[in-house]
């Protein structure tokens, strides 16, 4: 038997998951439990990570993809992202993505346009901090709080990646 | 008739317009960026140049590379797909040369209606409705824009003067948030048209965006191919389109028609065109402006005109005759498109990137796709996050929503997050079922059409494929979780638990 939690990214609900084999005699089929569920199911796999779920006596396909930290599939028309992690991290893993405190992180992959600040620069709340494009469409990145610009790891023209560090803050009344 | 023909674009709409060149046996020449990721549109060229440069300004944009290539490639039209030069008089004019043709309007109407003031104009001399308080002179300073703004009364819409796409435009609800707008309005609309001038208007609220579809020919034939109807947008881009619409009745069909086709012969519009109206909620509607290209959504059009708009304009432009006139034309069934996008809905539609690592597009009786990808394709940030255009036919409206449905649930793509469980909430929502659009609806309906909900079958896929893990990779790979701290979501390992 195996135990994992699973997150679902985007939703960021976790879930405690026990898979159980039903033994040689009937190699694709599983008792799958969490919650207050128990499904038997059984799962016929390519060996490449696609199959087929019989749920109910219903045939759902599923195609899935890994990647670094998680994966990524599609079953019954949606797809999902889910990563495995542990209880050390259930805990950390709700917080949400963006509430490094001080951190301003780019909401999402593109080129710096324009810098607002600088370094050492006393900030309010909703001031526009930087401007960043993607395909074309401009986004006007704001400071969430007060604070004092301390680091701007990167230049007007520079690439950024989702969730990369933009401009970080140090909190005033702290 | 031409033998070889110039693609100036890349992705879905140059591979779309390859296909009917080579089905009229006219050769196909492509050009590329040597820094484009996804050049999946040479699979569909018989010739292929480079372009030389980096970015799309000194590739894709470049006028003088594009005209140089043509030369040597000895091609005898160029097309310009939508986006990129489609709508650049500049680059029409530097195709006015011997033994070469542009597939467009000519440079002069571009100019004219390429000009959103010009063409608001034109149209209100004609005696067709415009956008109360819109006529602005083109260059104002920031007072003048504030006076302005109050004058025409809260709220506003911004808009550049030199393009459309919801590129350089912007919605304004109070005074104190004008100049800011208009700052981001004008870098927009430089970096998108190479032209910042802008203008404003009174907003109205709820419209429908509706618009007219024309083609002319050099021998005095001018028709219109009904209406699209596109108010379902976000980000002031359009994301479904449908025709006919459903909030037009016969008549007020005939006299938009009609409108768009007096607008259009007055300028002497030859070519394909798109005049676009706006209408509001007594029913009256409003000239917005004519895009002097194919527009992204044409297919809708060809769906249920049952012709292939690009044929015509090539035919068109080679100054044959249109192959039909108005009466032989009819509406027959319900078609829509509907835009996967690169983006994560949930986060305001902001774009993503990343590799298509799975692309199973559905197939199926009336189901039309237009694409430019493939597995392996890198959607990166230079370029325009549409992965693809899905397009259903049924008899009725309702018919042609079902196949959509079913097609958007058989539609495969992992390795980046798309828009394509979004579009499916939308395409069941039952204010969408019972065609209550307008152009706020994705804002009005956010919360409903991006709600998650995690159904068992996902948990069960996700514990088989969790558990499945190590069977297929080496155990290396695997990092015994127990005691290891982690810094957050980034730095969260892949592992797992055996009890």
């Amino acid at each position: 038997m195996q135990q994992f939690f699973l997150k679902s990214v985007g939703s960021d609900s976790l879930f405690d998951v026990e898979v159980d084999p039903a033994g040689k005699e009937y190699p694709n089929r599983y008792k799958i439990k969490w919650g207050g569920s128990v499904f038997q199911v059984e799962m016929q796999s390519d060996g490449k990570g696609d199959g087929i779920l019989h749920l109910d006596g219903t045939l759902l396909p599923f195609y899935v993809v890994q990647k670094k930290k998680s994966f990524q599939f599609w079953v019954k028309g949606k797809t999902y992202t889910f990563e495995v992690v542990n209880r050390v991290t259930k805990a950390e893993t709700s917080s949400d993505l963006w509430d490094n405190e001080g951190d301003i992180r780019a909401p999402m992959p593109g080129r710096i346009l324009k810098i607002a600040v600088d370094v050492g620069d006393l900030v309010t709340p909703n001031q526009v901090l930087l401007v960043l494009e993607s395909m074309k469409m401009e986004m006007s990145i704001t400071s969430p709080e007060e604070g004092e610009v301390v680091l701007i790891p990167r230049r007007v023209g520079d690439l950024v990646e989702l969730g990369e560090v933009l401009i970080k803050l140090e909190s005033l009344d702290g | 008739m031409f033998r070889k023909v110039l693609i100036a674009n890349r992705g879905e709409i140059a591979i779309r317009i390859a296909k009917t060149l080579q089905m009229m046996g006219i050769r196909v020449v492509a050009i590329y960026s040597p820094e484009d990721h996804d050049v999946f549109h040479l699979r569909f060229a018989d010739e292929a140049y480079p372009l030389i440069g980096t970015s799309p300004k000194e590739t894709y944009l470049s006028i003088s590379q594009i005209i140089e290539i043509a030369k040597v490639a000895h091609v005898d039209a160029i097309h310009p797909g939508y986006g990129f030069l489609s709508e650049n008089p500049l680059f029409a004019e530097a195709c006015e040369q011997p033994g070469l043709t542009f597939i467009g309007p000519s440079p002069k109407v571009m100019r004219l209606l390429g000009d959103k003031l010009m063409a608001k104009k034109t149209a209100s001399q004609l005696g067709i409705p415009v956008i109360p308080g819109g006529e602005m002179p083109g260059r104002l300073d920031r007072n003048e824009i504030l006076q302005l703004a109050n004058s025409i009364g809260y709220p506003v819409l911004i808009k550049a003067t030199a393009g459309g796409g919801g590129k350089g435009m912007r919605l304004v609800h109070e005074s104190k948030d004008l100049l800011p707008a208009v700052e981001a309005a004008r870098r927009e609309a430089k970096a998108a048209f190479g032209d910042d001038r802008i203008f404003v208007e009174k907003y109205i609220s709820e419209p429908r965006h509706i618009e007219i579809q024309i083609l002319g020919d050099h021998h005095g034939n001018l028709v219109h191919l009904f209406d699209r109807e596109c108010s379902i947008q976000r980000r002031y881009q359009k994301i479904v389109e449908e025709s006919p619409s459903v909030a037009l009745t016969a008549s007020l069909r005939n006299r938009m028609g009609e409108a768009a086709v007096t607008a259009a012969k007055a300028v002497g519009y030859t070519n394909a065109g798109t005049v676009e109206f706006i209408l509001d909620k007594k029913g009256e509607f409003y000239f917005l402006e004519v895009n002097t290209r194919l527009q992204v959504e044409h297919p809708v059009t060809e769906m249920i005109a049952h012709r292939d708009l690009v044929e015509a304009q090539i035919l068109v432009a080679a100054n044959e005759k249109l192959p039909f006139i108005q009466k032989q034309l009819r509406m027959d069934g319900h078609a829509i498109e509907c835009r996967i996008y690169a983006e994560d809905t949930t986060r305001g539609f902001v774009p993503c990137t990343g590799i298509i690592e799975r692309y199973i597009p559905p197939d199926g009786p009336n189901i039309r796709v237009d694409s430019g990808v493939a597995e392996g394709t890198f959607i990166g940030v230079d370029y325009d996050p549409m992965i693809a255009k899905l397009i259903t036919w049924g008899e009725s409206r309702r018919r042609a929503i079902q196949k959509m449905v079913w097609a958007l649930q058989h539609f495969v793509i992992l390795g980046i997050t798309t828009n394509l469980d979004f579009l499916q909430q939308l395409f069941n929502h039952p204010e969408f079922v019972a065609g209550n659009l307008h152009t706020q609806f994705i804002k009005e309906h956010h919360d409903a059409l991006t709600q998650q909900f995690i159904p068992d079958e996902a948990i069960l896929v996700a514990a088989f494929t969790a558990s499945q893990h190590g069977k297929h990779e080496s155990s290396q790979t695997l990092t015994p979780t127990q005691g290891i701290k982690s810094g957050g979501p980034w730095d969260t390992l892949f592992g797992w638990r055996a009890f």
